[in-house]
């Protein structure tokens, strides 16, 4: 169990727990006008990436102390707010059953980033009370949401998962879970953020892959599944390898094996891996 | 060498529309986000900005620069120390105004 | 993984793509729309509902009684909830939501029991702690409206509220089974779970 987990699981795994999906519809409304807009800062779009551009000044210094200053007071102040988290698929599909409403939407990184048009990249999900309140920000859901059922978000969720995205829970006021994300590199800002700069906003997994070295053909069907530049072939050997050092225990490269070679195991079995988060 | 990325806006009008730079840099340097965010409406495409965010990515091939539609963009390179030295005086400055 | 290879071999399609014609849904440009409760509605509620019709000005307080003014206050609260003059965006898009998706449990049920815990003790403590397709359970801390009972020597408060919750959950158009739990302890806790029928 990582340490959101021993604070908000009540002893399960917190993105399990329903009390972090459940919030009151209302409230007793202010007096006074809600303010008509607000300017924001273009270099912070996308997810967790309000520190990115001192992050880049200070890999660019070299100034190591800085660097680390940067993260644990963006960290310190994420864990409050906002973050995420990778699960498996076999979790993902649960959760969809203690989460309502579920709602997709665009994919707000792959639209700065990339500039997709929302047609071809409704692959974000808001879920939760809040959703029903969508249109309060109405830039946040640009493109529109659509509510689905649990079991059309579940057969959603595994084309995804074919496509080859990534499951991960994200928080809005810890330890409430608003959004249910399907990321990959480096088009998610939180993937990429936590590959290149090593900015933890985004956790890894419970769970982590490993390679049953006789089982393994060497048929490449995994490779280019790996969002986390966790995956290769060992060309010498003709097998699979995954750096389990680096993997986030996302089940793509699992799901991808023709023979169940590569199989997820609890990351809390693995003692040399069992703090890696 | 690292790229400073300079755009100007001026020429830049509809960033999110066109997308080309977006759609063609191989180190997905830019991002185009929103200068405002209103209640009550989406952010007015004129409102959008391309930033070039993950400029220590750049490698340079200039692609950007030849896909722009209205040469927009344009990159210069200044040795990595010169920037080191240059976001090295910053932060001092940032320390010696927290120590005051 | 229960998931594997074989499983995900027959999945088709793009999730970018509608699930259904006419589902998404795109904001209305220039919109002004309210979310939360106004004061108005509680002042509303409270004016026709006052406190002191929670007692019997002309006998015995007793569980008939009490279930009465239950039903009372519960139907008395929807149609104000659901009136032109009082109905918020929140409760339209929960309505809408429903009509598109079928399921209107929990939160059809759950905006009336919130309305209801909002108008009757604004000022009170309480949470959702589960609000899944299934189960919903909302827990209220140091009930004013328990106070108000136990002054006037009546301990089983629940009847009350069970009597409005069975008015929600009917208008809610959702068959619930219900309990209560309230903690002995003293430590002003009450839990209301609230649990979807097969078929409901």
């Amino acid at each position: 169990m990582c340490w959101v987990c021993e604070q908000y699981g009540n002893g399960e795994k917190w993105y399990l727990n329903p009390e972090n999906y459940a919030r009151r519809l209302y409230k007793v409304r202010k007096e006074g006008k809600e303010s008509t807009g607000s300017d924001a800062d273009p270099q912070a779009a996308g997810m967790g990436a309000g520190v990115v551009a001192e992050l880049v000044k200070a890999r660019i210094s070299g100034d190591l102390v800085w660097e680390e200053e940067i993260k644990r007071e963006a960290l310190e102040q994420a864990y409050k707010t906002h973050f995420g988290q990778v699960v498996t698929l076999d979790e993902y599909l649960q959760i969809l059953d203690i989460a309502y409403p579920l709602a997709k939407m665009t994919c707000g990184c792959r639209r700065v980033q990339r500039g997709m048009p929302d047609e071809e990249n409704f692959t974000c999900m808001g879920i939760g009370p809040g959703m029903y309140k969508w249109e309060r920000w109405p830039e946040t859901y640009r493109g529109g949401v659509e509510f689905i059922t649990p079991e059309e978000a579940k057969q959603w969720a595994l084309m995804n998962h074919k496509e080859g995205r990534v499951q991960t829970v994200d928080v809005f006021g810890t330890p409430y879970i608003g959004g249910l994300c399907q990321c990959e590199y480096p088009g998610c800002v939180a993937v990429r953020n936590r590959i290149d700069y090593d900015f933890k906003f985004l956790l890894k997994g419970h769970t982590v892959a490993k390679v049953d070295r006789e089982k393994c053909t060497g048929c490449k069907s995994c490779l280019g599944r790996c969002q986390f530049k966790a995956l290769n072939l060992e060309v010498y050997t003709n097998k699979a390898y995954v750096d389990m050092d680096q993997c986030f225990g996302c089940g793509l490269c699992v799901t991808a094996c023709p023979i169940n070679a590569i199989e997820l195991l609890d990351r809390e079995s693995m003692p040399g891996l069992a703090e890696n988060w | 060498m690292i790229a400073q990325i300079n755009i100007d806006y001026t020429l830049c009008k509809d960033p999110l529309s066109c997308r080309k730079c977006l759609s063609v840099c191989p180190s997905v340097v830019f991002v185009c986000g929103p200068t405002k965010v209103w209640k009550g409406r989406e952010t007015d495409l004129s409102e959008y900005k391309i930033v070039g965010r993950y400029f220590d990515k750049c490698s340079g091939c200039g692609d950007c620069v030849k896909s722009c539609p209205t040469d927009a963009i344009n990159l210069e390179f200044l040795l990595r120390e010169q920037l080191a030295q240059k976001f090295r005086e910053e932060r001092a400055t940032q320390l010696r105004e927290r120590n005051v | 993984m229960t998931l594997d290879f074989k499983v995900l071999q027959k999945v088709k399609g793009n999730p970018s793509a509608e699930v259904a014609p006419g589902r998404r849904l795109k904001v209305v440009p220039d919109q002004n729309y309210a979310y939360d409760l106004p004061k108005e509605l509680i002042y509303k509620v409270q004016q026709e509902f006052p406190l002191e019709s929670l007692f019997n000005p002309d006998g015995e307080t007793n569980e008939e009684y009490l279930a009465n003014q239950g039903r009372t206050f519960m139907n008395l609260l929807i149609r104000e909830a659901d009136s032109k003059e009082f109905l918020d965006r929140t409760g339209e898009m929960i309505e809408h939501v429903a009509q598109q998706t079928g399921i209107r449990f929990p939160h059809v049920l759950e905006r009336y029991i919130e309305l209801g815990i909002l108008s009757l003790r604004p000022r009170d403590a309480w949470t959702v702690t589960e609000a899944t397709t299934k189960v919903l359970k909302v827990r209220s801390f140091n009930c004013s409206l328990g106070k108000v009972f136990a002054d006037q020597g009546i301990s089983d408060c629940q009847v009350f509220c069970r009597a409005a919750n069975e008015v929600a959950a009917a208008k809610a158009g959702t068959k619930v089974d219900m309990t209560h739990s309230k903690d002995a302890s003293g430590s002003g806790l009450c839990e209301i779970a609230f649990r979807l029928q097969q078929g409901g």
